[in-house]
Formats: C-alpha cells, sequence, structure tokens
C-alpha cells in the first residue's frame, strides 16, 4: 500500500506541474482556471499522501523499536553475546550517572 | 516563449520535480531517508515554488487585454482596442504604452483594498456566465444583452485624470462641470462628453439582459 500511495502521489505531481506549466504557456482562460483548481487540488493531495506514507512508517518504525535496558543494549543481544557487555564497573558508573 | 524570471523559474523548479518524481516511478527505491528526503523535495518543495509562482505569473495574465478576448463575446472589444484606426475610448487607452496591454483591467478593475479580490471574483461570475449562457452564443446574440453591471465610475477615470491638473482645469467644458464630475452627477463616459468606451456595443439592452 506504501508503494502504491507513492507512485499515485508521484503521478498526481507530475499531472499538477504538466497542468501548471500549460497555463505559463497558454495564459487563457482554461488553462488558468485548470491550472489554479485542478492542479492545485491534484498537487495538494499527492503531498498529503506523501505525508501520511511518511508518518505511518514512522509511526511503526516507533512501534516495532526493540527495548533496550539503560545502556542501550537489547534482549538478545545480552543474551547472543555476554562478552559484549560492558565490566561491572562500567555498569556501577553509568548506574550512579543515572541515579545522579 | 516567455523567459520573464517568473516563469523560468517555474518552469526550473517543475523541470526539477519531474526529475525526482520520474527517478521514483523508474527504479522504485525502497522507502530510506534519502528517498523520502529526495521526495520531499520531488512532491513538496519543487511543486510548491512552481505553483506560488505559476499563481503569480496566471494574476498577472489574467489583466491582459487578450486573456479577457479568449472568450469570444470579447472578441469585438478586443479588436476594437487593438484597431489602430479605431478612435473609441477604450482603443485610446489601449495605445498607451504603459498599460494599454492590460486597458480592459486598469479600467474595469475596482480599487481600493480589496479591489483584486473583488475583480476576480467578478471575474468568475463573468466565467459562470459564459458557461451557462453565453458559450454558444452568437456575437450578435451576445451583444443584445451584454451590459456593464454598475454605471461607470468617474473616480476610475481620477485614478489617473486627477482633475487637479492645469491642463485639465484649463479645457472649458471640465471647468464647468468640475463638482459634478467629481461627485460623480456627471459621468465622463457620458454622451456630450467623452462617450461610451465601446461605442459599437451600443444596443438596447433586452429584459433580462446580464451584466
Amino acid at each position: 500500500m506504501t508503494r502504491g500511495l507513492l507512485i499515485a502521489a508521484c503521478v498526481m505531481t507530475l499531472i499538477a506541474l504538466a497542468l501548471m506549466c500549460w497555463s505559463l504557456f497558454v495564459p487563457t482562460v482554461w488553462p488558468i482556471m485548470v491550472a489554479m483548481s485542478v492542479a492545485q487540488g491534484f498537487g495538494t493531495l499527492a503531498f498529503g499522501m506523501y505525508g501520511y506514507v511518511v508518518f505511518r512508517d514512522f509511526r511503526r518504525r516507533m512501534v516495532n523499536k526493540p527495548k533496550t535496558d539503560f545502556l542501550g543494549m537489547t534482549k538478545e543481544l545480552q543474551e547472543l553475546d555476554p562478552i559484549a557487555r560492558p565490566s561491572q564497573q562500567t555498569i556501577e558508573v553509568k548506574k550512579e550517572e543515572k541515579a545522579s | 516563449m516567455q523567459t520573464d524570471p517568473l516563469t523560468v523559474t517555474a518552469l526550473g523548479c517543475a523541470a526539477l520535480s519531474s526529475v525526482l518524481v520520474l527517478w521514483y516511478l523508474i527504479r522504485r527505491p525502497a522507502l530510506t531517508r534519502s528517498t523520502k528526503i529526495l521526495l520531499l523535495f520531488g512532491i513538496g518543495v519543487f511543486p510548491i515554488a512552481t505553483a506560488m509562482t505559476a499563481n503569480y505569473h496566471d494574476f498577472e495574465a489574467t489583466k491582459n487585454r487578450t486573456f479577457c478576448g479568449s472568450c469570444h463575446v470579447m472578441k469585438p472589444y478586443q479588436d476594437d482596442s487593438e484597431n489602430p484606426m479605431s478612435t473609441s475610448l477604450a482603443s485610446r487607452h489601449a495605445r498607451n504604452e504603459e498599460f494599454g496591454h492590460e486597458n480592459c483591467y486598469a479600467c474595469h478593475a475596482d480599487y481600493g483594498m480589496f479591489g483584486t479580490v473583488k475583480t476576480k471574483l467578478g471575474g468568475m461570475r463573468h466565467v459562470y456566465l459564459y458557461l451557462t449562457e453565453y458559450r454558444t452564443k452568437s456575437l450578435e446574440e451576445a451583444r443584445e444583452t451584454i451590459h456593464i453591471l454598475h454605471p461607470f465610475q468617474n473616480a476610475t477615470c481620477m485614478r489617473c485624470h486627477s482633475t487637479e491638473n492645469p491642463l485639465w482645469k484649463g479645457v472649458k467644458d471640465h471647468a464647468s462641470v468640475i463638482d459634478r464630475v467629481r461627485d460623480g452627477e456627471v459621468s465622463c463616459a457620458s454622451e456630450g462628453c467623452h462617450g461610451p468606451a465601446h461605442p459599437f456595443s451600443k444596443v438596447p439592452a433586452k429584459k433580462g439582459a446580464n451584466p
């Protein structure tokens, strides 16, 4: 759906740009009225669709973001690589920093 | 081909936007941060810049006589303005180097704070009438029913002809009616004075005519 929305937004942007350029080359009643109504609508809708896709992507990333401890390490990483854990002294320093 | 900076800017922004959008449509890359930023420019920034410059250009274009004459019922008025042999008020004003190409707008636009907005709204009304009534009418049929909405205001003339110029005051006919002209009691464009701006269009208006 994300890709489909973005493709639709791109196509609508191209249509809007074409209509606006038409009014630049042929500044008569119909091209100007179409550029100021249909083209504006298409452009606004396309930008809205792009904004929706970006917002949805951002929200999905926030929901799926892995939980970490106060050292920024995920539980999986702690279990897989215990050596990667910092020394007890570092942990104590970090705890004191957090408490202060 | 117009080459004013506004048109060039609008076309440049449209071209940049098209390149970015076409790149996405052809390559279909994953939605990474860089793709989002590029699309922000392709769908947002550049099209908005195009719309702003194109709108400004279009608003300016609506002041041109050729724009008014693009509806067929206005063609005789345009032709009269462009006729170098014509002695009508409209034609004489059209020969002014300063605003001649915008003579319709110069005389028919409202002035004041919201003058431009009122004029544009009036223009939309003209478009509506054209679509609903005049689009299929012949020039002769249309000429019988088209007339000015309100009596022509002397204030429009006095924007340029201030009535303070000694040369203007030196004309005996002006001096005798100066107060009545300023109050709008005597129209500059009345018969016996400067006459109607479009004399060829003066036919008795039919009942139910549209201004």
